[in-house]
């Protein structure tokens, strides 16, 4: 919206020289991050109160079974405070014509709208077996998915034509593989679905997601940025790509309202996003994929996620088939508090390795 | 209150238990003179299409098939010709224009509901759904999002709906439920001796065919006691006669039926009546002193409304099994005495000789009786008809108004189905208070299916609740083919061998394959059990071989903090003090804590001499606060106030 105020301007003749800032994405995309986490700061408690009035509770809202244990019963679905706060950010400082923008945005809102058809059911029948069905769930979301993954595989895809179904892996400067147009629409089916449950099913515990999610997000700004600069992508030797540069206001603004939304979710939680919360930000980030090309990269600064997914598909698929556990607890962060590790330990833990995997991610920028 | 006429339009049915609602609706309606107009929709071939327009109702026939249940490919019929008949309840909405829409439930009234709800936008019809049963069938819970208020006969009901909208009337009855009845006058049109207790046994409208199979053998068994018994069968049909098959049943044990009178005689001794179908039920229903029937919605209600003590046998394999869970929550009020039906052979049957017990217990146990009477009475609510009448004014009045069901509760029946195991800690909980709770019987019945499927995981369900059901019988049936079991079989057998209440013997053998076993969680639970039974065998020393080598290798944590737990029992104490002090300084906190919570154990059982050994070992323990239970404050202080203004 600014930006587009500043256009006006220069029509009119009004070219004021510190307006010039608002031109680079480097302000821009520290403004969005503080806004956004300004409203969440700002809006937080007042949403939580809003929530709790509205029945919002997660799992048990019946006032004899409060257990001074468990936290049953805290406000959950925050995960609208989070889409919201993205949002009027990114409306207030990025370029909304630009189509990664635009793309991001409706996925945002749709995977919170599938997130909180489920959240709703849960909080209906007071049960978090009773959710929206698995098979459901996907058709849902591949509503969504097929359309992204014709649009992106096809010419109509934003991407430079040599490299659209292209494959580029870390540690490596040229393309491995070209998938062709089914190739590449199958692999982003998989991939996209793949990417979106694993950050489902981390949200487990306080604090978890938002910190390891907004790590995530933080390496991929960071490699959106300089693709989306000429020097600098020529000078990293990656290929450009014209306009990226507006997606890392996007995932600047959405690091920034997970940062105010851990200010109320961390332990203990007042506040749980939900699937509302973890749906959409697993779309914004596998959107976020393919738009960089740079798919393989999420084994590195998504390891966690990968890892967690991994674990919950052997333990459920391949477990339940041979008859036996082979995680302790499934997904992964159970196991650490099974061995008896505390869940703020666990969660803290879990940031760090996060925060070491988004290192070594940063690194392949350099060793290509 | 200001009256007002109302274009009614009713619709339900598929069988009595739809009908009988909405024609109650209809008199009560009609006694207050609020109808300008009326007309029934539903299906002329099935049982509404005869019962209405001999009430003197305009009738209107609209096909309907049934959705739920069948097969994928017929159900892509159904929904071309549920569609058909949504376009006719659409045009007969447009000629009729209602002012109210009343479902009683059946497939019937779906695309009615669909249809007015459609109209909407055309004119204000109000639209309202009454719901019988406890669990309402897969399309009243969809319908009932499309309503303006949902009348419930149960409280529980409403956490089934998916509308908020409930409003509690209780049954609403017939007209005929609120008359006195003389007793003497009746008995005495049927000739029957006044001194005898009756005992009367009736199906639903169609009848029901596993109480006509096996009613004959009650009454025969039941002769001695010297009763008076009523039954009535139900029509004969061109698919099923279950009239002549209950009489030639009879007569096959040697009774003796006149055609002319419906009389039943034994040895030339006047004893029982048999009817087809009888006009006056409720009449012989209030000189019954036992009533034998399903446990549909509308008996449920007679019942209460009378007070009589029953046996009820709820039909299985409705949809959503509605008669069952109606039954169970008079059983758990112990309002009613429940038998369940079972597959045998591919056919339904019911155990006379439960019948048979039951009833010689409710004629000798007066005590019971009276439990009986006053706990089904409390499933009677006095004022339907009032609050019926007033919600449907102030729907039109004053919305506002209306007194809709607020606290939503999950039932206990809900809660223990939906997890498995939540389910076997209640078993086992029950099992010793009330062995004869309807819970034990029907999980004895599952168990016993579980254990002829093939799927693995079925069985898996059937050792667990084998174990809550305390059958070591079926745990020797596993132990034997233990070898074939997959990994969580295997667990669970030792787990459900830890909660048997008595052993009668300990199968060592079984012991040895769960300590040799590979998967970590069968060492466990195997370690778990000789725990258990720790004096039994302790003097075994290839146990305590296993666990000096589980507590040498590397292995599992959670195998190796129960052999901790178990070591104190099996070795001397100098040789537990040297091993512990391995596994003081562990980094595993579940190893650390299993070490204190075995001194604790084995202290306790006076194990030790040595107590300042002890006293160093203990102090020596490496702790740290890696895991911690939390305790909210503001939901403890929540809770007691809760809990306080609860009690007043």
């Amino acid at each position: 919206m600014i930006a587009i105020f500043i256009d006006l301007l220069k029509e009119w003749g009004i070219n004021l020289g510190f307006l010039r800032l608002f031109s680079y994405i480097t302000f821009r995309t520290i403004m969005a991050m503080a806004t956004s986490l300004l409203i969440t700061l700002l809006l937080g408690f007042r949403f939580i109160v809003f929530l709790y009035r509205y029945r919002f509770r997660d799992t048990s809202n019946i006032r004899g079974s409060i257990d001074t244990s468990s936290k049953a019963g805290t406000p959950t679905s925050g995960g609208i405070l989070i889409v919201l706060s993205t949002f009027l950010s990114i409306l207030l400082w990025s370029h909304l014509s630009n189509i990664f923008v635009i793309i991001s945005i409706i996925a945002l809102f749709y995977f919170a709208f599938i997130g909180l058809v489920d959240d709703w059911q849960k909080i209906k029948y007071k049960t978090s077996l009773l959710g929206l069905s698995q098979k459901m769930k996907t058709f849902l979301m591949l509503i969504f998915i097929i359309p992204f993954a014709i649009f992106m595989a096809s010419p109509l895809s934003p991407l430079p034509y040599n490299i659209r179904t292209d494959i580029f892996v870390p540690f490596y400067k040229y393309s491995v593989l070209d998938m062709g147009f089914w190739g590449y629409l199958i692999f982003i089916i998989f991939v996209f679905f793949s990417v979106v449950n694993s950050i489902n099913i981390t949200d487990g515990m306080d604090g978890l997601l938002s910190g390891t999610a907004g790590m995530t997000i933080g390496v991929y700004g960071v490699f959106s940025y300089i693709i989306g600069n000429r020097i600098l992508a020529s000078h990293y030797l990656f290929y450009y790509i014209p306009g990226l540069g507006e997606q890392t206001i996007v995932l600047g603004a959405v690091i920034g309202s997970l940062l105010g939304f851990l200010w109320y979710n961390s332990y203990p939680a007042e506040i749980f996003m939900g699937d509302t919360g973890s749906l959409s930000i697993g779309a914004v980030i596998s959107v976020t994929l393919f738009f960089t090309k740079q798919e393989f990269l999420f084994l590195i600064a998504g390891a966690i996620f990968v890892f967690e997914i991994l674990s919950s598909f052997l333990q459920e698929k391949v477990g339940n088939n041979i008859g036996r556990r082979i995680f302790y607890r499934a997904p992964i962060h159970h196991s650490f508090t099974h061995r008896g590790i505390a869940e703020p330990k666990t969660v803290i833990r879990f940031w760090i390795l996060a925060l070491l995997c988004a290192f070594i991610a940063l690194i392949t920028i350099k060793i290509r | 209150m200001k009256k007002k006429k109302f274009r009614l339009l009713l619709t339900g049915g598929g069988s009595g238990g739809h009908i009988y609602p909405a024609l109650a609706i209809y008199d009560i309606l009609k006694r207050h003179d609020l109808i300008e107009d009326v007309l029934y929709v539903g299906n002329k071939d099935k049982l509404e299409g005869s019962i209405v327009p001999q009430k003197g109702i305009p009738f209107y026939s609209l096909k309907s098939v049934p959705f739920a249940g069948v097969s994928n490919k017929r159900r892509f019929v159904s929904f071309f010709l549920m569609f058909n008949s949504f376009i006719k309840a659409l045009v007969l909405i447009f000629r009729f224009k209602p002012d109210i829409v009343i479902a009683t439930g059946g497939y019937v009234s779906a695309p009615l509901v669909f249809a007015a709800f459609f109209c909407k936008i055309f004119f204000n019809i109000k639209i309202v759904l009454q719901e019988q049963n406890l669990v309402p069938g897969i399309f009243n819970k969809f319908a009932s999002i499309f309503t303006d208020v949902v009348f419930v006969s149960f409280h529980d009901s409403t956490f089934f709906l998916w509308s908020n909208k409930c409003v509690y009337t209780g049954y609403i009855f017939r007209s005929d439920y609120n008359r006195k009845v003389n007793l003497a006058e009746i008995k005495n049109k049927y000739n029957i001796p006044i001194e005898k207790n009756i005992i009367l046994s009736y199906g639903g409208s169609l009848g029901a065919k596993s109480i006509n199979d096996m009613i004959h053998n009650v009454y025969y068994n039941l002769l001695k006691e010297d009763l008076f018994f009523i039954h009535i069968s139900g029509k004969n049909r061109e698919q099923y006669k279950p009239f002549d098959e209950v009489i030639s049943n009879f007569e096959a044990l040697g009774f003796k039926f006149s055609q002319a009178d419906n009389k039943v005689y034994y040895n030339d001794k006047y004893c029982g009546l048999i009817f087809d179908y009888c006009n006056e039920l409720f009449k012989i229903q209030s000189i019954a002193d036992i009533i034998i029937t399903r446990a549909g919605a509308g008996a449920i209600a007679e019942l209460a409304f009378l007070g009589k003590p029953s046996i009820l046998i709820p039909k299985i394999g409705l949809s959503g099994e509605h008669q069952f869970y109606n039954a169970i929550s008079l059983a758990q009020n112990n309002a009613a005495i429940v038998c369940l039906e079972k597959k045998q052979n591919g056919k339904i049957v019911v155990d006379y000789n439960e019948i048979v017990d039951n009833v010689r217990n409710i004629l000798t146990n007066s005590e019971l009786r009276i439990n009986l009477k006053s706990n089904i009475k409390k499933f009677y609510y006095k004022d339907y008809e009032k609050k019926f009448l007033e919600t449907i004014y102030f729907l039109f009045d004053d919305p506002d108004k209306i007194e809709y069901v607020s606290q939503v509760i999950m039932p206990d029946f809900v809660k223990y189905q939906l997890n498995f195991d939540s389910l076997v800690n209640y078993l086992i909980e029950i099992r010793n208070i009330n062995p004869g709770n309807v819970f034990f019987k029907y999980y004895t019945d599952k168990m016993n299916d579980y254990l002829n499927s093939d799927n693995w995981t079925l069985q898996n369900k059937a050792i667990k609740l084998a174990g809550a059901l305390n059958r070591e019988d079926i745990l020797q049936y596993f132990a034997k083919k233990y070898d074939e079991l997959k990994g969580f079989q295997r667990r669970n057998l030792f787990i459900a061998y830890s909660k048997l209440d008595s052993l009668k013997e300990i199968d060592f053998s079984l012991i040895k394959k769960g300590l040799e076993d590979s998967y970590f969680e069968v060492k466990r639970e195997c370690l778990n059990f000789c725990m258990k039974h720790i004096y039994l065998i302790r003097r075994e020393d290839f146990i305590k071989e296993k666990v000096l080598y589980f507590l040498s290798k590397r292995e599992s944590f959670e195998v190796k903090s129960v052999a901790i737990k178990i070591l104190p029992f099996l070795v001397s104490n100098s040789e537990f003090f040297k091993i512990i002090s391995k596994y003081k300084y562990s980094s595993n906190i579940r190893i650390r804590e299993s070490i204190l919570d075995s001194i604790y154990y084995a202290y306790q059982m006076g194990i030790f001499a040595d107590l300042n050994l002890l006293k160093l070992a203990v102090k020596d323990t490496l702790i740290t606060t890696s895991s911690f239970e939390p305790m909210f404050k503001i939901r403890d202080k929540y809770k007691r106030l809760i809990s306080i203004f609860e009690d007043i």
